[in-house]
């Protein structure tokens, strides 16, 4: 079974003088996703989301991409960090090359949202990005992971 | 440093009454040519080597005396480095040995990846980094 091993990103910031300084983690992985013309343009971070029941990515950063996103809509529940609501959105298709498995093209089923920023990370979500990838998160140390990684089997 | 207008001013038509294109693409062109200049080039300031130090610290801390591996030094400064100059913004950038440029910011990226996608794709990154605050 291929696999491969990608590092937890990790920053120190200083959100407020009076408080604690915070690392903040942040488990997300390059892709190269398949515009309509055939090329792929790499994309440096999509978040690896279990929390998510789909993988998203905002339908402007789909136009602004390149991609064939169905003109059909429909309005689905959007459940996120910050409360819940109906949502129009279209349901489609990512493929996507993982420079950790060169070779292989990934076909993930897509939810584009309308009206989310184009600054939202892609996620990729329970459905099913779990489908084509076994991940374990790991956050102990090692010298090229010092935050720990991601260890990703694919089929 | 990077365009940074969100939509570009209409843009005059060149003398043979064709379309000129817009600056930022223009200058991608350069940059992708192998014309890139010093200016291109995303500056590390000081607060960015702060926070790389900080953040280096914390994982030698995290290692008990361990060897990082060489990529994580150049992996942090990047990270670092965009989300100083471009935190919260969606961005196209490409990189070489002398640095990093950002070719376009948000509405720009569309132009870019449409015009010089078919030939350069591999090498223009879209990313938003996190804001940093």
């Amino acid at each position: 079974m291929p696999s491969a091993r990608v590092p937890i990103s990790s920053r120190v910031v200083d959100l407020d003088p009076a408080g604690p300084i915070r690392t903040v983690l942040r488990a997300v992985l390059p892709v190269e996703v398949r515009t309509r013309g055939g090329w792929f343009t790499p994309i440096r971070a999509c978040v690896v989301d279990s929390g998510a029941s789909y993988t998203t990515m905002s339908y402007r950063l789909a136009t602004l991409l390149g991609l064939a996103v169905p003109e059909a809509s429909s309005r689905a529940p959007l459940v996120t960090a910050g409360g819940s609501g109906l949502a129009t959105v279209r349901d489609g298709e990512l493929h996507l090359r993982f420079p950790q498995f060169p070779g292989s093209t990934f076909r993930l089923y897509c939810v584009f949202v309308d009206g989310m920023s184009e600054t939202t990370p892609v996620l990729l979500g329970l459905n099913d990005f779990f489908d084509a990838f076994r991940v374990t998160f790991d956050g102990r140390f090692s010298p090229a992971a010092p935050a720990g990684h991601m260890l990703l089997e694919a089929d | 440093m990077t365009p940074e207008t969100r939509s570009e001013p209409e843009v005059a038509p060149a003398a043979n009454g064709a379309p000129r294109e817009p600056d930022f693409l223009s200058r991608a062109r350069r940059v992708l040519a192998g014309g890139a200049r010093p200016e291109d080039y995303l500056p590390v300031t000081p607060e960015i080597r702060l926070a790389v130090g900080h953040t280096m610290a914390g994982y030698r801390e995290r290692g008990r005396g361990q060897e990082l591996a060489p990529q994580v030094e150049p992996r942090q400064l990047l990270d670092e480095l965009l989300a100083f100059h471009h935190g919260g913004r969606l961005i196209v950038f490409t990189q070489d040995a002398a640095g990093v440029v950002v070719l376009g910011v948000g509405d720009q990226i569309g132009a870019i990846l449409a015009a010089l996608g078919p030939t350069h794709a591999a090498r223009l990154v879209v990313d938003t980094p996190p804001a940093r605050k």
